[in-house]
């Protein structure tokens, strides 16, 4: 009597699969590597509009460290969006100049107020974290540039 | 918002920027009529003495990533294409002169509206799955009188090529 039938191979085909999936997970970081740029830009856009752009200082030059500073760094599986306060000068009590924003004048005094004692506006706390983050969520949420560029990188490697 | 006009802009695969851009402005004044809105594309300046008559439409591209169609750019025996995403910030700028945020929220509320009924048109022009986000509004500034709100508009098209 003939034999019929076929002879699945599932351990060979388990392999496969495992390699697809380290292939993919390589194509990922590699995505956010190559996105890296894209991000720090879009991060940097909504810092432009959330900090800058609301408010003119008369009291004070600008040295847009926050906004130069935006950072996208692949960590592990990761990709983070932060601001890198390395090198930057920071105040009597040792906060970056630019996180002082934050908790303003109360917590973090300033060097520099008006003489004649007056609270000024740049002196009231401002939380630019949330509304930035915020907006960078929202963004990337809706645009699908990044995804485009982690598929992309997904695509060359399978 | 009156009848609904077909989009008569021709999406130029050459051009996707400008292309997109002028669809979109076509589809704008379609519902914001022009003698009561301005609607640009190019960076408004706006000073302290700026005096604003009507409220301004202002939309800027912000960027566009190409990727292949479907495994390669092949499309047919002649053509090749590539998708484009693109994103457009759409600013609504308004001042107390021409009705404040309330006027700005009017705006984004009619945009909002036409592109959940009437996006479809953008579809048949070429701009594909049109969709727009939150609106948010940004105040005031102290070099200007100018204030309003944003949101963000973001679509895909196919740029095609012989080849």
């Amino acid at each position: 009597m003939a034999s019929g039938g076929m002879k699945l191979d599932v351990e060979g085909f388990k392999k496969q699969i495992e390699e697809k999936k380290k292939a993919i997970l390589l194509g990922v970081k590699e995505g956010f590597k190559n996105g890296q740029d894209y991000l720090e830009n879009i991060m940097k856009f909504y810092i432009e509009e959330t900090v800058y752009n609301v408010y003119t200082p008369v009291m004070y030059d600008r040295t847009y460290e926050l906004r130069d500073n935006v950072t996208a760094k692949v960590v592990g599986n990761s990709i983070y969006v932060y601001v890198d306060s390395t090198g930057m000068d920071t105040t009597a009590d040792g906060i970056p100049y630019p996180y002082r924003v934050l908790e303003g004048h109360k917590v973090h005094p300033y060097e520099h107020t008006p003489n004649d004692g007056s609270w000024a506006g740049y002196m009231n706390e401002r939380n630019w974290v949330e509304a930035t983050r915020e907006e960078f969520i929202s963004h990337m949420n809706q645009s699908q540039q990044f995804l485009q560029i982690v598929r992309d990188s997904i695509q060359k490697r399978i | 918002m009156g009848d609904i006009d077909l989009i008569t802009t021709i999406f130029d695969s050459d051009f996707p920027i400008t292309g997109s851009l002028s669809i979109i402005k076509e589809w704008i004044i379609d519902y914001l009529l022009t003698d009561i809105y301005d609607i640009s594309d190019e960076t408004p300046q706006f000073d302290e003495n700026y005096i604003m008559t009507k409220p301004m439409i202002y939309l800027q591209f912000m960027s566009g990533q190409v990727r292949n169609v479907g495994i390669g750019k092949v499309i047919n025996q002649t053509q090749k294409a590539q998708f484009e995403n693109i994103d457009v910030m759409c600013w609504i700028y308004v001042d107390n002169n021409v009705g404040g945020l309330t006027r700005c929220r009017e705006i984004a509320d009619i945009l909002k509206t036409v592109i959940r009924k009437n996006g479809y048109l953008l579809n048949q022009a070429g701009l594909t799955n049109p969709r727009m986000g939150y609106f948010r509004e940004f105040p005031k500034s102290s070099y200007s009188p100018v204030f309003g709100g944003r949101m963000l508009m973001s679509f895909r098209v196919l740029c095609s090529y012989n080849g």
